[in-house]
């Protein structure tokens, strides 16, 4: 009895044409595809969290925790991802930077001053599922499809050796996205501050209170750095720079696009192709083996 | 094999909604290639008279429903956190021969000052095993969620002659198809590799296969340092003792393992409360640490062990829809593994192996059970000593079963 293995080789072999014509099929769908694919660019920055002596606040340790001192890397990503994924930068975003107008601006409808649904598969699709649950779905250009937009576009992530965190993306259109990844920097570094300046009004007030009341001198002294420390953020806080996000390499485009690339796309029809071509073979010859048995 | 080098992996990312995903395509793409590779590496043991037509088909489903749970999991990877480090791992190696990313390389995994350390490898030695396998793309998660099933393929192949019965196999079939198997075997996580090489190591001990179960061992150790420390016992059980061949042998292991509890009683308290902590911290935060009782002794951890079994056989109790459909999976394991005992119970209970097995099942269970406070990730955990066992007592039994024959609708002639 022959060796089942060499049979099936030796079907391949009289089978090489076809294999071969798949292949080419395969490639020729590839070469199609990349024709076909827009090409994109890589836009990334890269951000650190800004820590009281980076902010030029003094590095005494104590008076950076009790003035709220600096997170770990890891903690300062999450918070990062949680604002900038957020409604409030959303909101912000579209109020200093329109970006409703730049992402959905061709739905926009002069006469009525409104903007027109946005038809695609997935909105349809959705529309589908809401109506079976009872729901109205209106894919209508809102601050939550401006939101979807910056949690589509900008990805996050955060290097565990160099402790930084790149916000990047990959794009067909650089200079939206751009603008896009900048706004979302400053509005995040905005909403952080609007949060944290209540609690800095209430401890300078609490200083000033405490300064009034002690009368020895080196508490005083101890209790004026640490008001001047707050102070000196409070100032921070009102000024238009950046309050907790330190850039550390500013936003850069590549020079060519990224994707695709050619040699994987190509590489990966042509393996298909091959693995297409000898899986049905494979198919054709147990089917022949068993209508022999 | 091949990948694109200026992207780090392609998803489908669920925020931009399934359809209009801009990776889709070359997702799809990428993943069907690594599916007709896997169809064919089985329909070649096909055509080397390996499997039948129906193991065939039965692997061509299991390989085609991995394809469809790795579109889920790609998805929602941000379920899964872990997901992304064996892969970039895997491409480094094969891109650059080397392990420069983090995390893939060795690790000093210590606990704290009194517990525990052991050198963990727990990302690199799951790249390097995974890289074995020639899936031809490596440019999404799935790749490595299709390795960890080709993974399972060959498992299968090496139980199958030590199957005693053909019921044995459609056993050993049905559990491949329970809910958390078919979720852990499927997605690019280290565990259903630990759960290979711990029924590999647990064979190789009982067939006295002393290299093959030195290396074993020591890749569960580098892998998962938990597992292999609870492995370390059967190991010294069955080379030592003798454990699974006498009743004496496997009572001394017992009263040895017991004293040197007690020996180093400090390092494993502590260890166990460091987890305890550890995992509470990971799952519920800072607040809810203060709450915790820690095990003030030995004796304690031995009080509750029974208990945290009784507990860990059954959770995640049902608490939401997933949690009801591991908690119902959970229920039908437990229930197989009764039956089979009770069938079995003339000859298991007479048997040192199978004290042996029950053993390491036992504390594996148990230890998981105390220090694991997030249930998915305790259904993670327990996947890999529950199969185990199960497993075990698949390739033990001997007696026929009668819902196959009313099933298949089989008659005795």
């Amino acid at each position: 009895m022959p060796n089942p293995f060499f049979k099936f080789y030796q079907y391949l072999k009289d089978s090489y044409k076809s294999i071969a014509l798949t292949c080419m099929a395969f490639i020729f769908l590839g070469i199609l595809y990349v024709f076909n694919a827009s090409p994109q660019y890589l836009v990334s920055v890269a951000i650190d969290q800004k820590t009281d002596a980076q902010g030029e606040l003094g590095s005494n340790s104590l008076l950076s925790a009790l003035g709220g001192g600096a997170q770990n890397g890891s903690k300062f990503y999450y918070e990062i991802k949680e604002v900038m994924y957020s409604m409030d930068v959303t909101e912000r975003f579209e109020e200093n930077h329109g970006g409703l107008n730049d992402y959905f601006g061709s739905l926009f409808d002069e006469s009525s001053q409104t903007y027109k649904p946005l038809w695609n598969l997935n909105t349809i699709l959705k529309k589908i599922k809401f109506f079976f649950l009872g729901v109205s779905y209106d894919p209508i250009p809102n601050l939550h499809f401006l939101n979807q937009v910056i949690r589509g576009t900008i990805n996050i992530r955060f290097d565990d050796f160099a402790e930084l965190i790149y916000i990047s993306s990959y794009t067909s259109s650089p200079a939206l996205t751009s603008k896009l990844i900048n706004g979302a920097i400053l509005e995040t570094d905005a909403s952080m501050k609007s949060s944290e300046k209540f609690e800095l009004e209430e401890r300078i007030n609490f200083l000033i209170q405490e300064l009034g009341l002690t009368s020895t001198i080196e508490q005083r002294e101890a209790l004026s750095k640490i008001l001047e420390n707050q102070l000196l953020k409070k100032s921070l806080i009102n000024s238009d720079a950046l309050y907790k996000i330190m850039i550390v390499r500013d936003i850069e485009v590549s020079e060519y696009p990224v994707k695709p690339s050619l040699s994987f796309i190509m590489a990966l029809f042509l393996i298909l192709g091959l693995l297409t071509g000898i899986g049905s073979h494979a198919i054709k010859f147990i089917r022949k083996e068993l209508a022999e048995d | 094999m091949i990948y694109d080098s200026l992207i780090d992996f392609y998803t489908l990312n669920g925020q931009q909604g399934f359809f209009t995903s801009q990776d889709l395509f070359i997702y799809l793409l990428s993943e069907s290639t690594n599916l007709i590779f896997c169809c064919l590496v089985v329909a070649l043991f096909f055509i080397a008279n390996k499997l039948s037509l129906n193991e065939l088909l039965f692997w061509v489903f299991l390989f085609i429903s991995a394809f469809l749970i790795n579109i889920f999991v790609n998805y929602y990877y941000n379920y899964f956190p872990d997901i992304g480090g064996y892969l970039r791992c895997i491409r480094d190696l094969r891109e650059n021969f080397q392990m420069d990313e983090p995390g893939c390389q060795a690790i000093n995994s210590s606990t704290s000052k009194d517990g525990l350390s052991f050198l963990s490898m727990k990302r690199g030695l799951p790249a390097i095993i995974f890289a074995f396998i020639p899936m031809p793309s490596i440019a999404t998660y799935s790749a490595v969620g299709m390795i960890n099933k080709m993974l399972t393929f060959f498992l299968y192949l090496f139980l199958k002659p030590l199957l005693k019965n053909q019921d044995n196999l459609m056993l050993l079939c049905l559990i491949f198809l329970l809910p958390t198997f078919l979720l852990y075997s499927s997605i690019g996580l280290r565990d259903n590799l630990i759960f290979v090489v711990m029924v590999f190591l647990l064979f190789f001990l009982l067939q006295n296969k002393f290299l093959l179960s030195t290396i074993s061992l020591f890749i569960l150790l580098s892998i998962k340092s938990q597992n292999g420390v609870i492995f370390v016992l059967p190991y010294l059980g069955v080379f030592l003792f003798g454990a699974n061949k006498s009743i004496k042998g496997f009572l001394a292991l017992v009263f040895c393992t017991l004293i040197g509890l007690l020996l180093i009683q400090d390092a494993v308290v502590s260890t166990i409360n460091f987890f305890v902590i550890s995992f509470v911290f990971e799952n519920q935060g800072r607040e809810v640490i203060k709450y915790i009782d820690p095990y003030s002794s030995i004796y304690s951890i031995l009080v509750y062990a029974p208990l945290e079994f009784l507990i860990g056989l059954v959770r995640p109790f049902p608490t939401g829809p997933i949690a009801v459909l591991f908690f119902l999976d959970s229920l039908v394991q437990l229930l197989l593994i009764s039956y089979l005992v009770l069938t079995n119970r003339q000859r298991l209970f007479k048997s040192p192996e199978f004290f042996l097995v029950l053993m390491t099942f036992f504390m594996g269970l148990v230890l998981n059970s105390m220090v694991v406070d997030n249930d998915n990730t305790f259904v993670r955990y327990k996947y890999t000593f529950y199969y185990c066992f199960l497993i075990y007592l698949i390739t033990v039994n001997k007696t026929k079963i009668p819902w196959f024959d009313k099933l298949l609708n089989r008659h005795e002639k």
